[in-house]
């Protein structure tokens, strides 16, 4: 009786300093819970050094930690390396690790992780994503475990800018050794694996030796609902906590339902890839008339409501491209005949083009308005609507004459567009253009220290690639994001990452 | 009995052979080239296993033999996307649509008996033609549509969607079970209704004309227990055996609206198989789904056999 | 019973000279007005729309006039690219009617013919044509369409193949059953005993005698190849845009149901009316046809 009696009074004294203690910081936070994530599309695969579909990057960004991080404000924040200097003008740079990290399958967290990642992505053999952001690194020194050294081949301001990028989340050791990357997903984030049924949901729980701060959600599941409108109905049935939505129809359907709807204007780009590799599309003229024949602001109205904005290469705030600096600014049916005429193609063109269902919703219909567009300078468009995994199949293979891409934006232009137009970068297949002027440009791009000079080194780049129209590049849209009223301290990414679920809350 | 029984087999080896050959039409290069590219997931032992069920690089009555040795012995291939057993998936989502289809059935068999009735009760007149055309809708409105619209108005007026949560399997938890496979029973159900009504109008109608129906008539039994006792309980046959054969037919015709309630059914399986040009996936589930189909049509022979004394009689 | 107590008319029995042709009777019959009726403005909607005369062309886009209202400019409203929706309607209910008409057309022709031969010859024949419809059979329809569409890829045509293959073998059972009793009909034995050759006896005797049920089944297979056109459309199987196909139509407008419902309704009310205007007509035509529903 009495010893009841005591621990009632204990446990009414600790909930009282508790409540008080609380009441000091913000409001309570509430925790446990699963959080439901909504959205079109299952993850493809489960190698992150080899994920380009964006809701494979959403998922495996909760499981594994990169070096760096970024903040909402897209400045850099620590994550496994809590410092980095650069030295030698640029050309080394030393890391220091977090200490106390362990792995999920409880391995310890040491530089030999680091230098065995490196190795991986540099490894040609790896067709890793993030090779090319990385090619400068020539030599990578663990003098003990909690540092790491880079010696580049030449001087790189983004080279730390690039490893805050999914593609380089930082793997065990053992696991590379032992080849279960792609099969048993085993990081240092704030929730682990717990099982994938294909075409229906990935589960995610806690971790419970994170190295951050407790996520307040004991889980997440990423469940795949076909419909982005069945998402609407999932959300305002309560079923789903978080919908991603890209349709902004969807959108304004999730208006009416009691759901808070989060807009974010996005890095991620809307474009019309050609590829300048193909007999078709190596006259410079053909797709200059193509870039002048379409128009993006009719594009943006008609298949995303005119949810967005026109746009030119570079998004990302600090480096964006002037939309009005190209060959036409808006369209120029003369212009682009003109072009068609020089090139003798007056006769017109056949291009065969793919473009994807399920991974977003206005890739169809951008498609469409392109193909009527184009009519008008007598290129047809053979139009291959492909499920989201064939189409990346394809895409990654270059495969096409054309093809309608939503791709992911950066915060700085060297990693955004690095990979894609060197004639070294790992994505190079795909963007299927670079030069030598290009080249060296992105190079100085990547070794200028002085903030000023490097924004005009990436605006010459933007004009270059506008003047040699690679790419016909259309529009960023919006991400939105749409929440029950339970969830709390949801902090969107212009990015479209959902890696702030580790501070979400329920309830 | 032994000579249906052959003739059931006999279907189900052309039945492999007809879905050997059509996925054979497919150039060869597009299933090698499925294999070993993006098939990070696999363990060469499992790669193997694919090997063996494709039997790539063989004569094709050889490959046919292998093909169909392998399905024999529980090898239905896999996946490339997951590395999942066709054979464990299946194990999963048959039910899920055999649950759909029966309770599917069974709906479409009441609304569809009720409908008959209905129209039968008084051919020709008004009422006739209202459950003729209620019949007449019920087919002619397209599932998608259907399905689409229930899906919207019910979760915007209601809040409530239970096919957004994961799929319970009925033990896992009956009333969510229930409630997942309640939609998409009813816009099944319609289309089943259908012919069900048709046939139970006729048999109706055929039933009541014939003389013991006219001796009750006149012997002044109640019209209620002519309708039930006499009419209907001759008419259930060809009533039944039409009814068997739909339920054979979802079965693999469910797939529309499994895709839109998101039921983790066979035909979802096939479907995602063709999108995400997973040959071995298509090839086995339809397999089996025209295996299941021949079984449940020799059922509902032998069942119509059996219940149908004149045939007995044979 | 009455004298005529064959389901098959005897051609060399002059019809009693009181019964009104078929289309009269069909037209007598309310489902077989209504059926006619419903069909008749479909099929005038289609061909309108291959003539070209549509108010405006169902592909071109004018995104000046996005997601209008049915007006007077645009009957049935717009869509999201400012295409209209009644040339659209009419265009897809032409592209439905091709498919449709391809599917069934090739299904009756090839079904009937080994039907006939199968019910004539007996035999193994016979045997071995009621074995492949059993396999053909036992696929559901639209999984049997799914897997001819995953061999042979999207588009139109390889939908009506699909179509075609499965309704063929409904075709050869629904021609072979009267040709089995008509066999054996008086005059028939006796043109073979005075030495007719089998095709003539197939085409002027046997071939006009069951072109009635043949003509029936016509009617309900286009219904529901309508039906499984739109719904592979739907799945994103058929015809890549911007070509209009009413399932395509239907899949395309769910986002817009809430700003356009039109766009959705539009197409889904073309594909009912085809449907139910099939399967009237086909029963009307199934009692106009048939003598014994004489009363």
């Amino acid at each position: 009786m009495i010893r009841s009696g005591i621990g009632l009074v204990l446990g009414l004294v600790m909930a009282v300093t508790a409540c008080g203690g609380n009441s000091s910081s913000n409001s309570t936070i509430k925790i446990g819970g699963t959080l439901v994530v909504g959205r079109t599309a299952d993850i493809d695969l489960l190698d992150p050094h080899k994920a380009t579909a964006f809701q494979t990057v959403q998922s495996l960004e909760q499981i594994y930690d990169t070096l760096v991080g970024f903040d909402k404000d897209l400045n850099l924040i620590p994550r496994l390396a809590t410092k980095w200097t650069y030295s030698d003008s640029n050309q080394t740079v030393t890391l220091n690790l977090r200490t106390g990290v362990t792995f999920q399958d409880g391995t310890a967290f040491s530089s030999a992780d680091v230098a065995a990642t490196l190795a991986r992505i540099l490894d040609p053999k790896t067709a890793a994503v993030a090779r090319s952001n990385l090619a400068l690194i020539s030599k990578v020194e663990t003098p003990d475990a909690n540092t790491v050294i880079l010696r580049l081949s030449s001087p790189n301001v983004a080279v730390v800018t690039a490893m805050a990028d999914d593609n380089t989340a930082i793997l065990s050791a053992k696991d590379i050794a032992a080849g279960t990357v792609d099969k048993t997903p085993n990081g240092t984030g704030p929730f682990k694996f717990s099982k994938w049924t294909p075409n229906q949901q990935l589960e995610l729980v806690r971790n419970p030796t994170y190295w951050g701060p407790k996520p307040p959600l004991d889980g997440i599941t990423f469940r795949v609902i076909p419909d982005e409108n069945s998402v609407v109905s999932a959300l305002e049935s309560g079923n789903v906590q978080l919908g991603v939505l890209s349709d902004p129809l969807a959108a304004k359907a999730a208006q009416s339902g009691g759901l808070t709807i989060d807009k974010t204007p996005q890095l991620n780009y809307h474009v019309f890839q050609l590829n300048a590799s193909r007999p078709v599309l190596k006259d410079v003229n053909v797709r200059l008339a193509i870039a002048c024949a379409i128009d993006r602001k009719q594009v943006l109205d008609t298949a995303a409501l005119s949810e967005g904005a026109v746009t030119g290469p570079i998004t990302s705030p600090a480096y964006l491209s002037d939309p009005n600096d190209r060959p036409c600014p808006s369209r120029d049916l003369t212009k682009a005949k003109a072009y068609m005429a020089t090139a003798g193609k007056t006769a017109g063109i056949t291009l065969d083009a793919i473009v994807e269902t399920g991974e977003y919703a206005t890739a169809v219909n951008e498609m469409q308005s392109v193909q009527a567009q184009l009519k008008d300078i007598n290129v047809t468009l053979n139009v291959e609507i492909l499920e989201s995994g064939a189409y990346v199949q394809r895409w990654l293979a270059a495969n096409f004459d054309a093809a309608i891409a939503l791709n992911g934006g950066r915060p700085d232009p060297e990693t955004m567009y690095g990979r894609y137009f060197t004639s070294t970068g790992s994505l190079n297949k795909v963007a299927a253009y670079s030069s030598p002027t290009l080249d060296a440009l992105f190079q100085q791009g990547r070794t200028e220290p002085d903030v000023t000079k490097r924004k005009a080194i990436y605006k010459q780049i933007s004009e270059a690639l506008e003047q040699n129209a690679p790419w016909v590049w259309m529009f960023t849209g919006y991400n939105y994001n749409v929440m029950t009223t339970k969830v709390h301290g949801f902090t969107p990414m212009s990015n479209g990452s959902l890696i702030f679920l580790r501070e979400t809350s329920l309830g | 009995m032994a000579r249906r029984l052959a003739g059931a087999l006999l279907t189900l080896v052309g039945v492999s052979l007809l879905v050997f050959f059509v996925l054979r039409v497919i150039p060869g290069n597009q299933i090698t080239s499925s294999l070993g590219t993006e098939s990070g997931v696999l363990t060469p032992e499992q790669l193997a296993s694919l090997r063996s069920y494709y039997g790539l690089n063989q004569p094709l009555p050889l490959q046919y033999l292998d093909w169909l040795a392998s399905v024999c012995t529980g090898n239905l291939g896999l996946s490339l996307r997951s590395g999942q057993s066709v054979s464990a998936m299946t194990a999963a989502s048959l039910p899920v649509t055999l649950e759909l289809a029966l309770l599917a059935t069974a709906f479409g068999f009441v609304l569809g008996v009720a409908l008959g009735m209905l129209s039968a009760s008084k051919p020709n007149s008004a009422r006739d033609a209202l459950g003729q055309g209620i019949g007449l809708l019920a087919l002619a409105i397209p599932s998608f549509v259907f399905a689409s619209a229930l899906v919207s108005y019910i979760a915007a007026k209601f809040a409530y969607f239970p096919n957004a949560l994961p799929y319970a399997t009925p033990w896992e938890d009956p009333l969510l079970n229930i409630q997942q496979q309640m939609f998409p029973a009813l816009v099944l159900g319609f289309g089943v209704a259908a012919p069900v009504m048709r046939t139970t109008r006729s048999a109706i109608i055929e039933v009541s004309s014939l003389d013991f129906v006219r001796t009750a008539r006149g012997k002044g039994v109640s019209p209620r227990q002519v309708a039930f006792r006499h009419v209907l309980r001759n008419a259930m046959i060809p009533i039944v055996t039409a009814t068997g054969i739909q339920f054979g037919y979802l079965l693999g015709g469910a797939v529309i609206v499994e895709q839109i309630f998101a039921l983790p059914g066979i035909g979802r399986q096939v479907l995602n198989g063709i999108l995400q040009r997973e040959y071995a996936v298509v090839q086995s589930s339809v397999l089996i789904i025209a295996v299941a189909f021949v079984v449940v049509n020799l059922l509902v022979d032998v069942l119509y056999r059996r219940i149908d004394p004149r045939v007995r009689a044979e | 019973m009455s004298e005529v107590g064959f389901a098959i008319r005897l051609p060399s029995v002059a019809a009693a000279p009181t019964r009104e042709p078929w289309w009269r009777r069909l037209l007598a019959s309310r489902s077989g007005a209504l059926g006619a009726a419903l069909t008749g403005v479909v099929l005038l909607a289609a061909l309108a729309a291959l003539a070209g005369l549509v108010p405006h062309d169902p592909i071109v886009q004018h995104p000046a006039d996005r997601l209008l209202n049915p007006s007077w400019t645009y009957l049935l409203g717009t869509d999201q690219f400012g295409r209209d929706t009644l040339a659209r309607c009419m265009a897809g209910a032409a592209a439905s009617l091709q498919v449709s008409l391809l599917a069934v057309g090739l299904a009756s022709v090839v079904g009937t013919t080994i039907g006939v031969i199968a019910g004539w010859y007996g035999g193994s024949i016979d045997i071995v044509a009621m074995r492949l419809t059993d396999i053909f059979f036992a696929f559901p329809a639209i999984l049997l369409a799914l897997t001819v569409i995953a061999a042979l890829g999207r588009g139109w045509f390889n939908v009506a193949i699909a179509v075609a293959i499965v309704y063929t073998p409904i075709f050869v059972r629904m021609a072979r059953a009267p040709v089995l009793s008509l066999r054996e009909a008086q005059y028939v034995l006796a043109g073979r005993l005075l030495g007719f050759s089998v095709p003539r006896l197939l085409l002027r005797h046997v071939l006009p005698n069951i072109s009635s049920i043949v003509i029936v089944q016509i009617t309900l297979a286009l219904s529901w190849a309508i039906l499984t056109e739109s719904s592979l459309s739907f799945l994103g199987l058929g015809q890549p845009p911007p070509a209009p196909s009413l399932g395509q139509m239907v899949s395309e407008a769910k986002s817009l149901a809430v700003v356009a419902p039109w766009t959705l309704f539009a197409p889904a009310l073309v594909i009912v009316i085809a449907v139910v205007g099939l399967n009237l007509l086909g029963d009307g035509l199934r009692d106009a046809l048939d003598p014994t529903q004489e009363r």
